[in-house]
């Protein structure tokens, strides 16, 4: 991990508040994979925020890494003011990341909202590997879905839900996937027809509001799908110093997000 | 920087800035950062005998021009500093000192006398803002006489420097009246102010534990009071400690009375801040043709 000022390479403004920015990269940082993320700090605040790695990508040989938060407070308000050309203070890359199996070829992504940002950079590597990728997409209001024509390209198919019901199926994505995953997987025959081949089984990634995540695990989980899952909180210097970011595992043993995270093995959290 | 040394009674560094107990892990994981080795002293997450989990629910919030957290003073314990933590310490070639945390005055004496013999700890820092359990759960400060007696029972059993870390919620005037009076080299002033922060949405306190401590640039006055009232009416060597962001801050400090200056919650919002604060310094210092820190006293 390395602190750096970052240039601002290009700065987008979506719909829904949201915002992707990119700075680009500096070859003493390492590359971050998908799920780790950097704290990147605003002027006007005193902590720095933590914003997962949305993705990193070369262009003639210079890296660029890309941020997509939503605006909710001072410090992301003050992110998004920045223009072409700024510089950001960042360190990072932080934590662990989304595990990638060479022999599984097939994925659930499930997202909430913003939990797409981490779920996107994995879609492309992913992708890069050759699995076959469904991705369940799920957010308020249409106006927040991001980056749809690419995740098209990425997914084998894409499944989404808005709360207003103006894009895709009217609801929330945990009553998609619920009804969805038996139809598209056949979880049930694939458990028993390749029993000694697990490898074949699909992986779950998910990550989104704390009570999405739970009623996604409950699901997979039921299912025997091992799923992974991505997890925020506040936290103060993203370098497992402050002990902040602590959560509880169903064992009731505290993780610290930036030292034992983001990502964790579902079956820390929740059983069936 | 040798010139630059300061002496606090019988603990000497080779420069005046340290970094706070609980906002700089054990010193090495800011190795990836810069060379903590170049910082006048390391003071530890306080450590208490047993290992402690912590708070659940919330343990940090923002505010305006501070922070405030309610970690509940996790850490692995004596035997966890002994056995994981040493080992990683080693190579950090500055003054380390253990921060430590105690619920009673046989837990204070406890871990004092297990790091007595460690050669790589330099000395201890005292935190008597923990919640007594013998005193119903008060601040163990509280009690003037169990403070002597502790300050006294650790004088006769740690032979290198000690050092008592007070909080303007304390008496710290009679504290550290005690502290000068008992042998003790310094005193850091201050930890962080107790606060509370309310919800309105959830419609209950921020903190499962409602108390939190408040720390940043928003304590700084608090801070520098306590160290021009200890080290003006007291005169014991002060440490001083609260929401030094810059130079310009650790200057304030020398102003008011400090000898040496504590950089804490600093470390969080830049990893580098130390470093930054104390190249700063020097080049303060030296630009004004300051050869002690004490010339500097209003």
């Amino acid at each position: 991990m390395k602190q750096c000022n970052l240039k601002v390479a290009h700065i987008r403004h979506l719909k829904g508040g949201y915002v992707d920015l990119t700075l680009t990269y500096d070859e003493s940082l390492e590359v971050p994979e998908p799920g780790q993320f950097f704290m990147l700090k605003p002027h006007n605040t005193l902590l720095a925020r933590p914003i997962s790695v949305h993705n990193f990508f070369y262009v003639l040989k210079r890296g660029y890494v890309e941020f997509l938060f939503k605006v909710v407070g001072e410090g992301t308000y003050e992110l998004s003011r920045k223009v072409r050309g700024d510089y950001v203070t960042v360190w990072g890359p932080i934590g662990n990341h989304f595990p990638v199996f060479e022999a599984r070829k097939t994925a659930i992504l499930v997202a909430g909202g913003r939990g797409i940002a981490p779920l996107f950079y994995l879609a492309t590597t992913l992708f890069d590997k050759g699995y076959d990728i469904y991705l369940f997409y799920g957010v308020k209001e249409s106006d927040e879905l991001v980056h749809l024509l690419r995740l098209k390209n990425l997914c084998n198919r894409l499944f989404i839900t808005t709360e207003d019901g103006k894009r895709g199926k009217k609801g929330i994505i945990t009553n998609l996937f619920s009804d969805s995953i038996n139809q598209y997987f056949d979880i049930r025959e694939q458990t028993s027809l390749f029993d000694e081949k697990r490898a074949r089984l699909p992986v779950c990634y998910v990550c989104g509001p704390d009570i999405m995540i739970e009623r996604v695990c409950e699901i997979s989980l039921k299912h025997d799908i091992e799923t992974y899952i991505s997890l925020e909180a506040r936290m103060a210097c993203g370098t497992g110093v402050c002990l902040g970011c602590a959560v509880e595992s169903r064992g009731g043993r505290i993780y610290h997000i930036c030292k034992d995270g983001p990502v964790f093995n579902a079956k820390e959290f929740y059983c069936l | 920087m040798k010139e630059f040394g300061v002496s606090l009674s019988s603990l000497s560094l080779k420069n005046p800035i340290m970094v706070a107990s609980g906002t700089f892990g054990f010193g090495f994981e800011y190795r990836d950062f810069y060379d903590t080795s170049i910082l006048g002293a390391i003071v530890s997450k306080g450590i208490s005998l047993n290992p402690r989990q912590g708070n659940y629910g919330n343990r940090i919030l923002e505010i305006k021009g501070g922070l405030i957290n309610s970690i509940g003073l996790e850490n692995p314990g004596i035997d966890g500093f002994v056995s994981d933590i040493l080992p990683k310490i080693e190579d950090i070639k500055t003054t380390y000192i253990v921060n430590v945390l105690g619920s009673d005055l046989e837990e204070y004496i406890n871990v004092v006398s297990r790091l007595k013999d460690i050669p790589r700890v330099d000395g201890v820092e005292i935190n008597i803002s923990c919640p007594n359990v013998k005193s119903g759960g008060l601040s163990f400060g509280r009690d003037l006489n169990q403070t002597r007696e502790l300050a006294r029972g650790i004088r006769k059993i740690f032979p290198k420097p000690i050092i008592f870390k007070l909080s303007a919620d304390l008496p710290y005037i009679e504290i550290a009246k005690i502290m000068r009076d008992e042998g003790i080299d310094a005193v850091t002033c201050i930890n962080t102010i107790q606060s509370i922060a309310i919800d309105i949405d959830r419609k209950d306190f921020y903190f499962k534990n409602i108390y939190g401590g408040l720390s940043g640039p928003a304590m700084k006055p608090v801070a520098l009071r306590v160290v021009y009232q200890v080290s003006k009416e007291v005169g014991i060597p002060v440490i001083g400690c609260g929401g030094i962001m810059s130079y310009r801050d650790v200057i304030e400090f020398f102003m008011a009375g400090a000898t040496a200056v504590q950089i804490g919650t600093a470390n969080f919002c830049s990893p580098d801040a130390a470093k930054r604060i104390l190249e700063d310094t020097i080049i303060y210092l030296k630009k004004n043709k300051i050869s002690s820190v004490e010339e500097l006293r209003l």
